[in-house]
């Protein structure tokens, strides 16, 4: 015992004499290592008497700590960082994040969803001719929206798309059912502009073309992608309406996700919000593209994504979304 | 389409009231009739009683004031009226105690010292009309003592619908009373009634020719003579203002009625005008001159459908009549006009004459072809009962092709297929019945419907399928989800990229806008892409679309200067139009905008503004995050808008990718900036190449030391850092992992033509530690290099 207290004199001497912070290292090498001098000291515990064993251990330990204690103070002491008192509540350094468009954002979650729904993402032109615009949609040559001067004409049969629904006929025209697409993007109309309309909008068409694909499961996959956005106990109400690619078509409301359906100002006390169109791609529509409209159903909805957006962030104003004041972006 | 509850009582025995209003807008929504608003009206006359005035006397205290006695009839009562008009004798409306005029309640009051105990109305204090010249006058026959609530107490519910463009039929109380009585199970009552005819045949007065019978399928004519024309009765006047119209004279007024109850547009001329007592149906000629009733001149074309008469037209056909052809004060015998026009004729006149009429609206969208003696017989017998006219027998009916009810078949089984459910056999025939369209069975799974002419809109399987389901009701479609079918996921690779592009930029400190792709020409003009222009824009700021992204960033940025934002460091990523090779194409393209101040003074740092390095700093670091492979930064093929002098573009072996810099100041000046831009633009076509060609791999890392070692070089003023960078890596090979210039200097210790930059430079072996004895022969050798080869001095 006496010797194993010299030693630990010793021991604690030489870590003491280090001169440096790569010295101290090396001593803890020497000393607390899988080799070093006090783990090896360890070993001999089982020659002690066994009424000394107690006891011996517990001079080791108490060996091995104050070691590594002087250790750890010593590199402190060598340390090139000094720690020292700064002033806390000083700002911290900027550093800028970056934002995305609260538009986008809406669409980038209607991507994300959608996906999760196997959805896939299409895109189309967006100077189109009346054929994809109207004609291959079915759309009546009396229909109002057909009038040239609520569209944006750039040519003689060229103008900028008013529905994303172009994009559905562009899809089907280029391959063959199934279908299963959303088409985020932006659709014009020539209209003056106030809190609720801008001349450029951006709408999500969504479109599923398959065997057996009915206004039921329509409404069933819509009722889905509304939970997922708004909350497991959103429902949804479809109202009867007429769209001329469409029959039967729906216009569709989700319950109020402020007011859960009670009456609230975002809802005007109706609770309920709308929110979009939909219905079974007209037989006429799928002929139109080569599809056997007999063998095949399809659906299709169209989402306003600014609407969206303004519900999601209570924005009263659609035309904010296009100033794209600074203030305002970096908010989101 | 304006529904008044009063109204449509006539016809269905259901009782609307504020119990139960709310649910039926409710239910009409289900049943696709939106509605916008709905107006509740009530006129109560609670304490207002009829009376008779027995005494008239002068106020003693007041000159234009007189003391009656009025019988009220179960009393007699002291009144004090202020009306001049007022006269024993007179039958009139009186406000008793407790009535409410106005705001006011009408109590026993002494006015000037005569006691009063109630008040004899003017029309405008009941709410009846606009006069306040003296006391209203009633009717002698009228009983004393008769409440005015009976006489004329009006509750009406007045429902403003929105009728979807492809129904007619709703655009009629009749039509929509079918749907209505659908809806709350109730019937729906044709109105009755009982056409006395006179010995004189219209046939024999009236010749119709139909020039063009596929733009006129059928004209009825019948004539009413002796007519008087005055002023509607009381009960037709409220019934044209609960929807919304002027009320005229009786004939005109009974047209309307008739029109809004069958939803059969009719028309009435003075049959004087008529010359020649013929109507013909005709094309208008080109350049034929024609003047509205409203007095409007207009110049037709050979597509409009014209009535005429045996020298002149008369109206534009289902549109509106001529300007002296209609019924007025001292038309005495008239013809009434019930056609049917062709759909698309209509909306041709209308869409040239930019004329909409309560008529044109109802034949744009198809009405009833074969509900023509209904509606002629209805109006006629109106006319006759309230304008006091002869009838003449018979109609002029000229219906060369009579029009038919269609057979479409319904196949259950496609119903079903469709709709993803099962509507019974039996509710589909239930409520398809209840809305006219009778059904038999052909075999087990298809139903042959009959579809009367009253419902153009249903001509295929599937408008039959769409009315099942809206009969059945859309609250009760059930909701499926199948376990996801898989399908092979299309790929969008340019979608991607936008979204991985969009996520680097913000990545980067930028904040992204989004902008409309419709701007000014004059700022389309700066750049170099032919821009697209847009044929009948709203305003000048929206003439063209957009050839460049950097426009749109200029436009927000200078807004956003002008508020005073000032950090301004945005990005788009979208269209731009314009025209290649006289085609219109549209590709996507990315912009980053930096403009201001980059850093706002504070505690540890001064304020700083943006400079060429910053975009260039942007540039390097999105391109790094998108590729491993060195691009080249050139000042070659800079496009016009950028001040040469401060920007360069990144090339990938031969491809140009994009360019970044300051922009020029005319630039700048165009969008009235004072301050310095720095912009970079990219086509996304030029970034998927890039992606395209690099793929990441996992370097490996030496466990080798690194060392790193400083040299300061002298150059002269205009030498470029990357001429001695690649001098240096040419010489020194692989081993050197890293180069950097760390420091710039100009100044007093340097003569003023030179410039002196330090290059830190890290060197790495793989397979060995490198001594200090290898890393001085590199150095020696990049000295001399330079001493020699490039001629600098080294510091
Ligand atoms: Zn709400």
């Amino acid at each position: 015992m006496t010797g194993l207290l010299e030693k630990k004199k010793r021991i604690l001497d030489d870590i003491s004499a280090s001169a440096s912070f790569e010295e101290t290292e090396e001593k803890r090498i020497k000393y607390l290592s899988k080799k070093g001098e006090i783990t090896l000291l360890f070993e001999q515990i089982k020659t002690v008497l066994p009424e000394n064993r107690k006891e011996f251990g517990q001079v080791l330990n108490r060996l091995r700590n104050q070691a590594l204690e002087l250790i750890n103070e010593m590199k402190s002491k060598y340390s090139e960082v000094k720690s020292e008192k700064i002033d806390l509540t000083l700002p911290g350094r900027n550093t800028s994040a970056g934002r995305y468009h609260p538009l986008n954002m809406i669409k980038d979650d209607l991507k994300k969803i959608f996906n999760k729904m196997g959805f896939s993402v299409a895109s189309g032109p967006e100077v189109e001719t009346e054929y994809y615009i109207f004609d291959a949609l079915n759309m009546p040559s009396w229909h109002p929206a057909r009038k040239v001067t609520d569209s944006l004409y750039v040519e003689k049969d060229k103008l900028l798309r008013t529905e994303t629904s172009s994009v559905q006929i562009r899809t089907m025209e280029k391959g063959k059912p199934p279908f299963r697409i959303i088409a985020p993007g932006r659709a014009y109309r020539n209209e003056k502009e106030n809190a609720t309309h801008t001349a450029m909008f951006s709408q999500c068409e969504g479109l599923y073309v398959n065997k057996g694909v009915s206004f039921a499961e329509l409404k069933g996959t819509l009722k889905e992608f509304f939970r997922t956005l708004y909350g497991k106990d959103t429902i949804i109400r479809f109202r009867p309406h007429y769209f001329p690619f469409t029959e039967p078509s729906a216009e569709v409301d989700v319950s109020c996700f402020k007011c859960k359906g009670k009456g609230c100002p975002l809802c005007k006390m109706s609770g309920w919000l709308e929110i979009g169109g939909c219905g079974m791609v007209h037989p006429i529509v799928l002929e139109n593209v080569g599809i056997d409209s007999e063998e095949y159903t399809g659906f299709a909805f169209g989402l306003g994504i600014e609407r969206l957006a303004m519900l999601k962030f209570g924005v009263n104003d659609i035309r904010d979304f296009f100033e794209n004041d600074l203030r305002f972006l970096e908010q989101f | 389409m304006k529904i008044s509850s009063n109204w449509l009582k006539q016809y269905i025995d259901f009782e609307i009231n504020s119990s139960n209003i709310d649910e039926l807008v409710y239910r009409l929504v289900l049943l696709r009739f939106e509605t916008e608003n709905v107006q509740h009206i009530k006129r109560d006359y609670e304490n207002f009683v009829v009376g008779k005035v027995i005494e008239c006397v002068k106020h003693p205290n007041a000159d234009k004031l007189t003391l009656c006695k009025v019988d009220v009839g179960n009393e007699i009562l002291p009144v004090v009226c202020g009306a001049p008009n007022v006269e024993t004798g007179q039958t009139v409306p009186v406000a008793m105690n407790g009535a409410k005029v106005k705001d006011f309640t009408i109590k026993t009051s002494k006015i000037r010292g005569e006691e009063s105990r109630g008040m004899i109305c003017a029309g405008d204090e009941l709410g009846l009309s606009d006069n306040h010249d003296g006391i209203m006058v009633l009717d002698e026959a009228i009983k004393i003592g008769t409440p005015l609530n009976e006489l004329f107490g009006l509750e009406d519910f007045v429902i403003e619908l929105e009728v979807t463009s492809n129904r007619s039929d709703s655009l009629g109380y009749l039509g929509f009373g079918r749907e209505f009585a659908f809806m709350t199970g109730s019937e729906l009552n044709y109105p009755e009634f009982k056409i006395a005819e006179c010995e004189e045949k219209t046939d024999d007065f009236v010749k119709i020719e139909i020039l063009d019978t596929k733009a006129c399928p059928r004209y009825c004519a019948r004539l009413i003579k002796d007519v008087k024309v005055k002023e509607s009765p009381e009960w037709l006047k409220e019934k044209l203002n609960a929807v919304g119209l002027r009320p005229i004279n009786n004939i005109v007024d009974i047209t309307n009625f008739v029109m809004f109850e069958t939803g059969h547009p009719l028309h009435a001329f003075d049959f004087k005008n008529i010359a020649g007592q013929k109507i013909v149906v005709r094309k208008a000629e080109k350049h034929e001159k024609f003047t509205t009733l409203d007095n409007k001149e207009l110049e037709l074309n050979d597509k409009i459908l014209m009535i005429c008469d045996d020298e002149k037209s008369i109206a534009l056909a289902g549109v509106m009549g001529s300007l002296h052809s209609g019924v007025t004060d001292i038309t005495t015998d008239v013809l009434l006009e019930v056609a049917y026009f062709n759909l698309a004729g209509i909306r041709e006149t209308v869409k040239y004459t930019n004329i909409h009429t309560d008529s044109s609206k109802r034949f744009e969208r198809g009405i009833d072809p074969n509900d023509a003696e209904f509606v002629m017989n209805r109006a006629a017998c109106l006319i006759g009962e309230l304008g006091e006219g002869k009838i003449l027998s018979g109609i002029a009916d000229a219906y060369p092709l009579k029009i038919k009810n269609k057979i479409v078949n319904l196949r259950l089984s496609r119903t079903e297929k469709i709709l993803g459910f099962r509507i019974s056999e039996d509710n589909i025939i239930e409520s398809f019945r209840k809305i006219g369209l009778e059904t038999t069975k052909k075999d087990s799974d298809i139903l042959s419907v009959t579809v009367p002419t009253f419902r153009p809109d249903i001509t295929k399987e599937i408008d039959l399928i769409e009315e099942a389901v809206r009969l059945y009701g859309y609250d009760k479609i059930p909701e499926i989800t199948y376990s996801t079918v898989s399908l092979e996921p299309n790929e969008n690779i340019e979608e991607e990229i936008i979204d991985t592009v969009r996520e680097k930029l913000k990545n980067l400190g930028l904040v992204e806008t989004l902008n409309k792709s419709m701007v000014d020409k004059k700022y389309c003009l700066l750049f170099e892409k032919k821009p697209v222009r847009i044929e009948h824009p709203l305003n000048d700021e929206m003439n063209h679309l957009r050839n460049s992204i950097i426009l749109s960033l200029l436009q927000t940025a200078d807004k956003n200067i002008r508020r005073k934002n000032e950090i301004v460091n945005i990005f788009e990523v979208g269209k731009i139009f314009f025209y290649n090779e006289e085609q219109i194409t549209e590709t996507n393209s990315l912009a980053v905008l930096l403009t201001g101040i980059r850093r706002f003074q504070s505690w540890n740092e001064k304020e700083s503004v943006y400079d060429f390095y910053d975009i260039k700093g942007i540039a390097e670091s999105f391109i790094k995050s998108l590729t491993p492979k060195v691009l080249s930064y050139v000042s070659q093929d800079i496009p016009c808008y950028f001040d040469k002098d401060q920007s360069l573009s990144v090339y990938l072996d031969n491809m140009k990718i994009g360019s970044f810099g300051a922009l020029s100041l005319e630039t700048a000046g165009l969008f009235n900036i004072k301050q310095r831009i720095f912009c970079f633009e990219a086509d996304i076509s030029g970034i998927e190449v890039l992606l395209q060609k690099s793929e990441f791999g996992i370097k490996d890392l030496s466990k080798y030391p690194k060392v790193v070692k400083d040299i300061s070089v002298l150059t002269g003023i205009n030498e470029k850092a990357s001429t001695i960078e690649n001098f240096i890596r040419k010489t020194v090979g692989g081993l050197l992992t890293d180069i950097a210039v760390v420091d710039q200097y100009k100044g007093e210790q340097i003569s003023k033509d030179k410039k002196s930059y330090t290059f830190r430079m890290s060197f790495q072996s793989f397979d060995r530690t490198l001594n200090e004895k290898e890393i001085e022969i590199l150095l020696n050798k990049i000295i001399h290099g330079l001493k020699n080869d490039l001629n600098l001095e080294i510091r």
